[in-house]
């Protein structure tokens, strides 16, 4: 089959000239991001990382869609966005599985209320259901999961739907070290198969060097881009440890490590 | 648990006493088992103060000779019926209100004044304006409960987590599909537990709203039996009320946990 449209070729998402103030109660404003510029290649993985109150919600919020930018404009895939849209799928670090759906429900609640048919929907939840290794709990309700498996049905909830790009606020955040570690993998595996773009939140060092193909430095006062990092060697889904023995590895994690202390003294 | 030497006995009280069933009997035969005593000790007219087997005689005669049953469904049905209406004001608003601020902003100020009126205070308007019939007993049970449940609904509407909305929102739901399919549908276990609240207090108005030109209902039956000093017989009607009003509870609750086992944390 060919398509009469040539396929799109530019960046996943494209971030320009991005201000975001938010009204303060004295009657100022808060300057919560100042001029945010940058790209995202498609099936890529970017990480946004930086001393916490640097804008790093905000800035996933104003690309899903959830917050109003105050200047600037967001592309994703070449389209200006105006408010959510199913283009952009969004995993929280709060648990957000809806308590009274199964996980099979769950995963379909996207497609289910687009009015998507039954036949077209069910092959996928149950691929993505596999996707995430939850199969076996597609029964199961939140309140029987353990937090990581949680995590797991947003992930699967948010790539049913096909989108383009999937954000990801501190998603891992909550989860024990041993299960953070898997989860890193596990959403290695599936969005590199799947190829889904990735902007992810961050505070783990480890974690962004491990997923990102490029990784975005904040600052804090107001929030901006600092330093924008492309580490490129090899990492294994199926070892997680192995980028611990790599050289670059630990240059670059050192090197964040002091941007990171030097923005907290900045703010002290 | 360790004991101290206050409890030490050669009983085992502990396993007897430590069962909810065993003391929640225990209490309420001291209660009658009081009352019984306190009547035969002759304190007051046996007429005014009667004990609790005259009260279940009179109770097994009104049932038995003087169809009080029908007066009981008569209740039953004003009761469920205010509810019904109070519900169906209630919920709507309560939800509008509950998930967009502006509303409340408008509207709660005014349904939490009228929350501290007297429904009472309103028979007089409610008798000029609707009579001395059902409807004006009906819209006393409503005015009963309606602001409680406007702002109960709305404060249970709001503890709605923002991940669960936002979420609802990327995966590409409009605000109709947010406010049916996620707002209410995560606090329709708090609704329930509110109805149940609730319907206590319309239990509370019956006999209020009853004493008015009343001709049925346990309300009526009670100011008959006052016209002809059967104590008893009041008694009997504050004591089914009561029954009536744990009834139902037992049924919300039964209806709680049958309906939202996701609820339950095993
Ligand atoms: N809704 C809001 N109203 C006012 N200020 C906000 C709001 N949301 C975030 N902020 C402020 O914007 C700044 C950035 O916050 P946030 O994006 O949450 O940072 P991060 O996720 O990097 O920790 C903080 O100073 C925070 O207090
Ligand atoms: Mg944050």
């Amino acid at each position: 089959m060919t398509s009469a449209l040539p396929e799109y070729s530019g960046p996943g998402l494209k971030v320009a000239g991005v201000n975001k103030t938010y009204p303060l109660n004295s009657g100022q404003h808060l300057l919560a991001l100042s001029d945010i510029n940058f790209e995202l290649q498609k099936n890529q993985i970017g990480v946004l990382i930086g001393p916490s109150g640097c804008g790093k919600s905000t800035l996933l919020r104003l690309i899903a869609g959830l917050e109003s930018l105050s200047q600037g404009e967001i592309q994703v895939a070449g389209k200006a966005i105006s408010g959510p849209g199913v283009d952009r799928g969004m995993v929280f670090q709060d648990y957000s599985s809806f308590p009274w759906l199964t996980v099979e429900e769950n995963v379909a609640f996207g497609p289910v209320h687009r009015g998507e048919a039954l036949s077209l929907r069910e092959g996928v939840v149950e691929h993505f259901i596999r996707a995430v290794k939850l199969a076996g709990f597609e029964k199961a309700y939140p309140h029987q999961l353990s937090g990581g498996m949680q995590q797991r049905v947003a992930i699967a909830r948010s790539l049913v739907s096909n989108p383009g790009l999937l954000l990801m606020d501190e998603p891992f955040g909550a989860l024990d070290p041993e299960t953070r570690w898997q989860m890193q993998s596990l959403l290695l595996e599936v969005v590199k198969k799947e190829r889904t773009t990735v902007l992810m939140v961050s505070h783990d060092i480890e974690e962004a060097l491990y997923l990102a193909d490029v990784v975005f430095f904040m600052g804090t006062r107001p929030g901006r881009i600092l330093e924008v990092i492309h580490p490129n060697f090899e990492r294994q889904s199926d070892s997680r440890d192995a980028i611990l023995d790599v050289a670059e590895y630990r240059t670059l994690e050192k090197a964040i490590r002091q941007m990171m202390r030097a923005q907290s003294l900045a703010c002290a | 648990m360790a004991k101290t030497p206050l409890q030490r006995s050669y009983l085992n009280w502990d396993g007897v006493l430590g069962s909810r069933a065993v003391l929640g009997i225990l209490g309420w035969v001291l209660f009658i088992g009081g009352w019984w005593l306190a009547a035969n000790a002759e304190l007051a007219p046996q007429r005014l103060f009667p004990g609790p087997d005259q009260v279940f005689v009179s109770l097994y005669e009104l049932l038995t000779e003087k169809s009080f049953a029908l007066d009981i469904w008569a209740s039953v049905k004003r009761i469920l019926l205010s509810f019904l209406i109070a519900i169906l004001i209630a919920l709507p608003l309560g939800l509008i209100m509950g998930s967009y601020p502006k509303v409340d902003r408008t509207l709660g100020p005014l349904a939490g004044a009228f929350r501290y009126l007297p429904a009472p205070a309103f028979i007089p308007l409610l008798l000029m304006w609707l009579g001395t019939g059902e409807e004006q007993k009906i819209a006393l049970l409503v005015i009963g409960v309606l602001f409680f449940l406007i702002i109960m609904i709305s404060d249970t509407t709001r503890q709605v987590p923002k991940v669960y909305t936002e979420t609802a929102r990327t995966l590409g739901l409009n605000s109709a599909q947010i406010l049916w399919s996620v707002i209410f549908r995560y606090s329709l276990p708090g609704y329930v537990d509110v109805f149940r609240q609730m319907l206590a207090v319309s239990w509370t108005y019956l006999v209020i709203a009853e004493i008015v030109a009343s001709t049925d209902g346990i309300g009526a039956m009670m100011m008959r039996a006052k016209r002809f000093v059967h104590v008893d017989e009041i008694m009997a009607g504050i004591f089914v009320i009561g029954m009536l009003g744990l009834a139902f509870d037992a049924l919300f609750k039964a209806l709680h946990r049958g309906a939202f086992t996701y609820l339950s944390r095993t």
